[in-house]
């Protein structure tokens, strides 16, 4: 490629970025500035202004770099303002989005996008909730993830040590389906307003599946969500941290139908994923003779005794819930996180937005301000 | 933007991070006080322990050996516990990077320690060497030396990571004295 080449064609194009390591292994769209300047309109007119640092290489990400990246995914403008919130919210030093990128570790950071915009974009909150073919969703995800790796640096083998990673590694991005669910949605039970529109990341495992077609009621329902969480073979029952339950539209049915409130489910599941400290210290196998497997990341106040149990996070605060998915289907998914090394970040896509104060809740899950 | 090729935006921008040079190394090797950061990672302490001894039975002596932990090996050390050791001490060792975060972090830790005036030895295995390199280069101090050892660290016997903490022993010696570098292993190098 020479200086002296004005023209090069669309798929030349497509192959250079390819050859430049800009790709997530998909061809991307390659930028134009005429592209370029509609997202940068949207995104506040300077495209010089500084958005924020993205670690582990700590490029700086300038509004016209955000742009560039969501041309490349594929993204309308007027997803701009969800992409942004979801890197500001990122790069929140709490997230702690240095350790998530360089882990070995499977983690992706997860976006769920609560409130009016979610519906205004044509995100899709209902069925193949984690799948493919709604433009918003796949594109949303696809530029956070095209800058966590070209501003980012976070490259596999390079910065990003992820042993096998894991899909959503492509794209991580939902609605949740305020519309059919029976509760207050996620981001009004954390104070915020339901015509606010915010994004929430968290790190996240792939969604592990749980069937149920037999209970028809709360507790067989939540056992089999449980059941999914009772296993040493995710970081939380090791690490600790937060996790996140999807509740499928039929489940969260039968559950309303007995007056249950999202505080309940959460406070059941935590209560219920558990495991058996025997298999948490792994049988003692690998301390010194005659001694005990302590495990540090775990709270001193664990009951670290063959025959207790112990929970898979803290406190129920740490299962963040939705209600997502379509209305077809008695699945709900447990997807569980990285370790106590990251909080999960909610963030109101308009920066003029607060959440309330605790002073004037009369409920716990947020229905009151329904 | 200027476009260096017509047509082509680099998606990546640029890095804004100011140079830090390294902390001015001791006129003495013996008699100092050392700090030993565990990032309390399976079998870090344990390393850390060994490479003392192996650094003891080498001839060096010192003043005080002081062990510090951090929080979490997923994140850096807090700045409390980096302003405590530098307080506290000539001198800093910590491990272990043996894996994405946590070496990650363990660089970052000795970037601030040879900040605050600390030569450091950083030990990282050889799986994460390449990821070492481009964060230290990526947080302004190109010119930290990392230890390097065999990985795997987590799945070993004390005999084994004896082995492991006679190769660190003699790196950090260099690393903390600036003497002439010293062959460390390489990712062809089996483990042990």
């Amino acid at each position: 490629m020479t200086a002296t080449d004005t023209r090069i064609d669309h798929q030349d194009l497509v192959e250079y970025y390819f050859d430049q390591r800009w790709s997530d292994g998909l061809p991307v769209v390659p930028p134009t500035p005429h592209r370029v300047a509609a997202f940068v309109d949207v995104l506040g007119g300077d495209p010089h202004h500084f958005e924020a640092r993205i670690p582990p290489r700590w490029g700086s990400l300038t509004t016209e770099l955000l742009a560039v990246n969501m041309v490349m995914a594929g993204c309308k403008p007027e997803y701009a303002p969800v992409v942004r919130a979801a890197v500001l919210a990122l790069t929140d030093s709490r997230f702690n989005l240095n350790g998530i990128q360089a882990t070995t570790h499977v983690v992706s950071p997860l976006i769920v996008v609560n409130g009016p915009m979610a519906r205004e974009i044509g995100m899709n909150s209902g069925g193949n909730l984690f799948g493919s073919g709604n433009r918003a969703n796949a594109t949303i995800g696809r530029a956070v993830r095209l800058i966590m790796l070209s501003v980012g640096g976070g490259i596999p083998g390079e910065l990003d040590k992820s042993t096998l990673g894991h899909p959503g590694k492509y794209t991580f991005c939902i609605a949740e389906n305020e519309q059919e669910s029976p509760w207050a949605p996620y981001h009004v039970e954390h104070g915020y307003a339901p015509e606010d529109s915010t994004v929430l990341v968290i790190g996240a495992e792939a969604p592990h599946s749980v069937t149920n077609h037999i209970s028809d009621d709360p507790q067989g329902i939540l056992d089999s969500i449980a059941s999914a969480m009772s296993t040493i073979a995710h970081n939380n029952a090791v690490l600790g941290g937060s996790c996140t339950v999807v509740l499928g539209i039929e489940h969260a049915r039968t559950i309303a139908n007995f007056e249950w409130t999202r505080d309940d489910i959460r406070r059941y599941l935590w209560l219920n994923g558990q495991n058996l400290w025997d298999a948490v210290s792994y049988g003692n196998r690998y301390a010194p003779p005659g001694g005990k497997t302590y495990n540090r990341n775990l709270p001193k106040w664990y009951p670290r005794e063959d025959g207790r149990r112990v929970p898979i996070v803290f406190t129920p605060d740490d299962i963040h819930l939705f209600i997502a998915g379509g209305t077809a289907g008695r699945f709900s998914a447990f997807l569980p996180g990285w370790s106590t090394a990251t909080t999960p970040v909610l963030r109101a896509i308009d920066d003029s937005v607060v959440p309330a104060e605790g002073g004037d809740l009369q409920c716990s899950d947020g229905a009151c301000r329904l | 933007m200027t476009e260096q090729i017509p047509g082509i935006y680099d998606p990546c921008g640029i890095v804004e991070v100011e140079s830090s040079p390294l902390a001015h190394r001791p006129d003495t090797e013996n008699g100092l006080r050392l700090a030993v950061l565990s990032n309390t990672k399976w079998n870090a302490a344990k390393l850390l322990r060994a490479t003392v001894r192996a650094l003891t039975e080498q001839g060096l002596t010192f003043a005080a050996v002081q062990h510090y932990d951090k929080e979490h090996f997923s994140s850096p050390a807090s700045d409390e516990v980096i302003d405590r050791i530098a307080a506290d001490n000539d001198i800093a060792i910590t491990a272990i990077g043996d894996c994405g975060s946590c070496c990650s972090a363990c660089v970052n830790d000795g970037v601030r320690l040879e900040q605050a005036g600390l030569p450091t030895a950083v030990i990282v295995t050889t799986e994460f060497e390449h990821e070492a390199r481009l964060q230290r280069e990526a947080r302004g101090m190109a010119d930290l030396q990392l230890v390097v050892v065999s990985h795997p660290i987590s799945s070993l016997t004390l005999e084994q990571l004896d082995g492991r903490a006679v190769e660190a022993a003699s790196q950090a010696r260099a690393i903390w004295f600036a003497t002439a570098p010293i062959n460390h292993v390489s990712q062809q190098a089996p483990s042990a």
